[in-house]
């Protein structure tokens, strides 16, 4: 699966930058060309989908500096900062409806926001949620094996699972689960339409509004809940900014995770030495998941934008300059991972950047791994014969997806 | 070298609880605790270097000390 092709700044007359996102050719590596952009041109320009130009950021280090530059800015509303969707104006709402809150903010600002947050994803909360995420897995699972074979994996566990678990999550009914699944599956796939896409993105978001409205009403004992409250004590968000933070918190718990589940059963499958040394031994599951978010890093690269010249990767990028700095890139720097491009359960690397670095680091990180330790581990427990039920290289792989996944995982037993 | 704590730069991220659990603990509000002294500054290496938002740091400044969380914090998040 390692990607051999690589990048030749000489080829292209200068002045004329690769169009990003870069599609990725192998269904596990990500782009071939950041291989050579890496070796030879480690912040180069490229394309965005309107048009703009930005630096591309591809190695480990340079990423990881950059994320904690104070001169980086991660704002929103900067007219300058690359999106690497093409934007309608449906985009651009959505992006000034969380930009308010957490993602979109530097420090100072940043800081009281992510602190009325963090107590309700400490370790310990992660932990208390493994009983609620065990019961959805098994219901999932015995669902599967009562049901017809082939089956798909993706709607039958991939999307459940962290829809349950954000639902308890926000507090939202469990029954309104259904919404959240439909909606991400919504933005997700390449088959649906433009129409049907906005009209579930507005769907969700009067949902969502609707559900702030009876959080401050009446607050319940749930993270939205719990935020109500402390914001009348201290207040930070008004209700637009609290529907933001809802919509941001759904979107980047569902999506990423769900991804993460298809690609990393698909993964385990391909490698089945991987998956003997993960069904040997339980313990070995924490770290193998580490090595799996490595492996995918389901979100390629995030945008910044410079607030002030920066030297960095031989170039100078001048202030106002957009910036994307690629985590998939990061993640399979060989100067960092040895034989970057295998999978290898038990490497024992902590240090990738596939929940980003900085004060912008997934929130929600915990709770992903402990849905994805549990996902994983039930499932080959309970169904030890598991396997692909068609090629891997004919799987409709969301190669055009801001965020890396599966539309469907046939599997069989 | 000296481990040193800013829980004012915390952001609950928990990498030094995942990776060091012996040294490092959240309390309720979701920042880190130092459980005890370190034995030596290499003890919190693992974690300084995952450290996402600079809270932990190693530093050559001797006059520095591990910051040991006050009474009340201990009493709510340790062990």
């Amino acid at each position: 699966m390692t990607a051999n092709s690589t990048y030749a700044p000489d080829a292209a007359p200068s002045g004329e930058a690769p169009d990003f996102p870069m599609p990725r050719t192998c269904p596990f590596a990500p782009a071939p060309e950041y291989v050579g952009l890496r070796a030879e041109a480690p912040v180069s320009q490229v394309r965005v989908p309107d048009g703009q130009l930005a630096w591309l950021v591809t190695r480990y280090a340079d990423v990881r500096r950059l994320l904690t530059d104070p001169r980086v800015s991660a704002n929103r509303f900067h007219p300058n900062l690359p999106l690497t969707e093409p934007v309608t104006p449906q985009t651009r709402r959505n992006i000034a409806a969380v930009g308010r809150s957490l993602i979109g903010l530097d420090q100072p600002e940043h800081g009281p926001q992510r602190r009325m947050l963090i107590g309700d994803f400490t370790l310990r909360r992660a932990q208390e949620m493994r009983p609620h995420i065990q019961r959805t897995v098994d219901e999932c699972v015995d669902a599967i094996l009562a049901g017809p074979k082939p089956v798909d994996l993706v709607a039958a566990l991939a999307l459940p699972v962290p829809a349950s678990m954000i639902t308890k999550l926000l507090g939202m009914p469990y029954e309104d689960r259904d919404l959240i699944v439909r909606s991400a599956d919504a933005q997700l796939r390449r088959t649906v339409s433009a129409e049907q896409r906005q009209q579930t993105s507005s769907e969700l978001r009067a949902y969502v509004d609707r559900l702030v409205t009876a959080k401050e009403a009446e607050p319940t004992d749930d993270l939205l809940g719990r935020l109500v409250v402390q914001n009348r004590q201290t207040p930070l968000f008004d209700h637009d900014m609290l529907v933001g933070l809802a919509m941001l918190l759904l979107v980047a718990g569902f999506e990423t995770t769900a991804s993460m589940i298809s690609l990393g059963v698909a993964g385990l499958l391909e490698n089945p030495e991987q998956l003997a040394v993960v069904t040997g031994d339980p313990a070995a599951m924490g770290l193998a998941v580490e090595e799996l978010l490595r492996y995918f890093t389901v979100v390629d690269a995030l945008p910044r934008v410079a607030t002030a010249d920066i030297e960095v990767g031989g170039v100078t990028v001048r202030a106002g300059d957009g910036l994307l700095l690629s985590f998939a890139s990061a993640n399979w720097d060989t100067d960092v991972f040895a034989d970057a491009g295998e999978l290898d359960v038990r490497r024992g690397a902590r240090h990738h950047m596939a929940f980003g670095y900085g004060i912008h680091q997934c929130i929600g990180q915990n709770l992903a791994r402990a849905e994805l330790e549990i996902v994983f581990r039930t499932l080959f427990t309970r169904i030890p014969g598991l396997r692909l039920a068609e090629e891997l290289d004919g799987l409709p792989f969301r190669k055009e997806s801001n965020i890396y996944g599966l539309d469907r995982l046939p599997v069989t037993w | 070298m000296t481990l040193v704590v800013n829980r004012d730069l915390c952001i609950g991220a928990g990498q030094c609880v995942l990776s060091t659990p012996e040294l490092f603990d959240q309390s309720e509000d979701g920042r880190v605790l130092l459980r005890r002294r370190p034995v030596d500054a290499d003890e919190g290496r693992a974690a300084v270097d995952l450290c996402p938002s600079g809270a932990l740091r190693l530093t050559d400044d001797t006059r520095s000390r591990p910051v040991v969380p006050d009474r009340d914090a201990a009493t709510k998040g340790w062990g």
